[in-house]
């Protein structure tokens, strides 16, 4: 079973016709993400584009069967997914990812909890090789690894550059030791990484990940996807300083954007990372466009 | 050949009354049996956070093997789509058991819970079946001292009266 099918089977009867219906338009890897929304029209979206899901109408979803496709897209153990669900996403195995809308259950400012499920937002993973060939010379080419950020505004696809990168520097000719910090269970993906010298320290916080990663698995990179709170800054600040280099992702439009955020601009300051690589792709391809700017060089 | 009969008839009313008698006492090694999964499937859920489809692997009981429902819950562990498992595991073998309307009322109670709300919430709701369960296990060992021995009476009773009547 493939990811689409293991969706589609755990959605309700009309929305899983509808999408059966659009798949005998648009190829399947096109199809990025399924939204549904309780009481209000699904969408999908392929190709950078969102369309409405029709079945002779509109097609809209019950919060009933929102509830029930929840439960089956959790096996029935939303007490598995407690924790994630309480920072807005279910993390299926093989680097699915869902987003989850609803109304949260507060107390002094924490979530202590989810209830009635308003939206979902379902990620589908496409596993693309090669995406980073034309970066990589610039992260490996010359004796070490030089720690670099990805940047781009979401969906573009730094999750699946970085998982590139993690199997070429772990499985390419030249084998590294590569630590991935996967809190959200995005970058590892079954099978993927059989052949690398990857360890995956999967669910752990940033922070966290990365001091362990650092201290007790002596890696010679270590990989993470999107950084940005004030933990990680730190964590990242003292693995550079045991010489670790970092490949990492972040949310920004472009570099003036990036450094407006404070744990970026500390990182930026403290020197990290050589290099910004800024994503784009255009619509319909799945050709990725980087923008590199060498903070040694200052050549963009 | 008349007493050969009254003996035979007497000794199958017996038997007939220590069977309703043992029953009885299969109804309550159910019930306990039931509570001890409960309890089980609390700590899974409670301590571990152990995805639903892999919460019984561990689990053994005699009774619970025997009736076919622990098999059969065991059986979900590949499904692609996880759904109901418990509810359609139980009715599946419901008639393997002596449990009364009440219990099990109560084990398709404790299923609709698993793995459909939080760690907490779950946990509470077990607590309050696993209550249930407790109840109905005194009740039916509170029934059993009574009924058993009336069923055990009743059968030499009325197998007496049959001998009797032959003759």
């Amino acid at each position: 079973m493939n990811y689409l099918e293991k969706i589609l089977a755990c959605l309700p009867e009309r929305t899983k016709r509808a999408i059966a219906s659009f798949l005998l338009r648009v190829p399947e890897n096109k199809i990025t993400e399924v939204r549904l929304r309780a009481n209000a029209p699904c969408s999908v979206t392929y190709d950078g584009k969102n369309v409405y899901l029709f079945g002779g109408d509109q097609v809209t979803i019950a919060e009933e069967e929102l509830r029930g496709t929840v439960a089956r897209l959790c096996e029935e153990s939303l007490h598995t997914y407690g924790e994630s669900m309480k920072n807005g996403y279910i993390m299926l195995n093989d680097g699915m990812r869902i987003g989850v809308c609803g109304r949260a259950v507060c107390e002094g400012g924490k979530i202590l909890g989810l209830r009635d499920v308003t939206s979902l937002s379902i990620r589908i993973p496409h596993i693309f090789k090669g995406v980073s060939d034309d970066v990589m010379p610039l992260i490996c080419g010359g004796e070490r690894i030089e720690s670099a950020l990805f940047y781009s505004p979401p969906g573009v696809g730094k999750t699946t550059v970085i998982r590139d990168v993690a199997m070429r520097l772990g499985g390419g000719a030249k084998k590294f030791r590569v630590c991935v910090v996967d809190t959200r269970s995005e970058i590892y993906i079954k099978g993927f990484f059989s052949n690398s010298l990857c360890d995956f320290l999967d669910g752990y916080p940033k922070g966290t990940g990365i001091e362990i990663a650092t201290r007790t698995f002596s890696p010679q990179v270590v990989i993470c996807d999107e950084i940005g709170d004030a933990s990680e800054a730190q964590a990242i600040l003292s693995a550079q300083n045991s010489g670790v280099p970092l490949i990492a992702t972040a949310h920004g439009a472009d570099i003036s954007s990036l450094m407006l955020r404070p744990n970026i601009k500390i990182l930026h300051d403290a020197g990290v990372f050589r290099y910004y690589i800024g994503m784009k792709r255009e619509s319909g391809s799945e050709k990725y466009i980087f923008t590199v700017t060498d903070t040694k060089r200052r050549l963009e | 050949m008349r007493t050969a009969g009254a003996f035979l008839l007497f000794i199958f009313c017996t038997f007939a009354g220590f069977l309703c008698g043992n029953k009885e006492k299969e109804k309550l090694c159910e019930c306990e049996a039931f509570l001890s999964l409960f309890e089980y499937v609390k700590h899974q859920v409670d301590y571990f956070f152990t995805p639903t489809k892999l919460i019984y692997r561990n689990f053994s009981n005699d009774i619970l093997e025997k009736r076919g429902f622990l098999p059969l819950l065991r059986s979900h562990e590949d499904d692609e789509v996880y759904m109901d498992v418990w509810r359609t595991s139980f009715e599946a073998c419901r008639k393997q058991f002596d449990l009364s309307a009440s219990q099990a009322d109560i084990v398709f109670g404790f299923g609709e819970c698993i793995g459909k709300a939080s760690a907490a919430l779950q946990s509470t709701n077990f607590d309050y079946y696993i209550l249930m369960m407790g109840e109905e296990i005194k009740k039916q060992r509170a029934e059993n001292e009574k009924n058993i021995k009336l069923y055990r009476t009743l059968g030499m009773a009325a197998g007496a009266l049959a001998a009797i009547l032959v003759i």
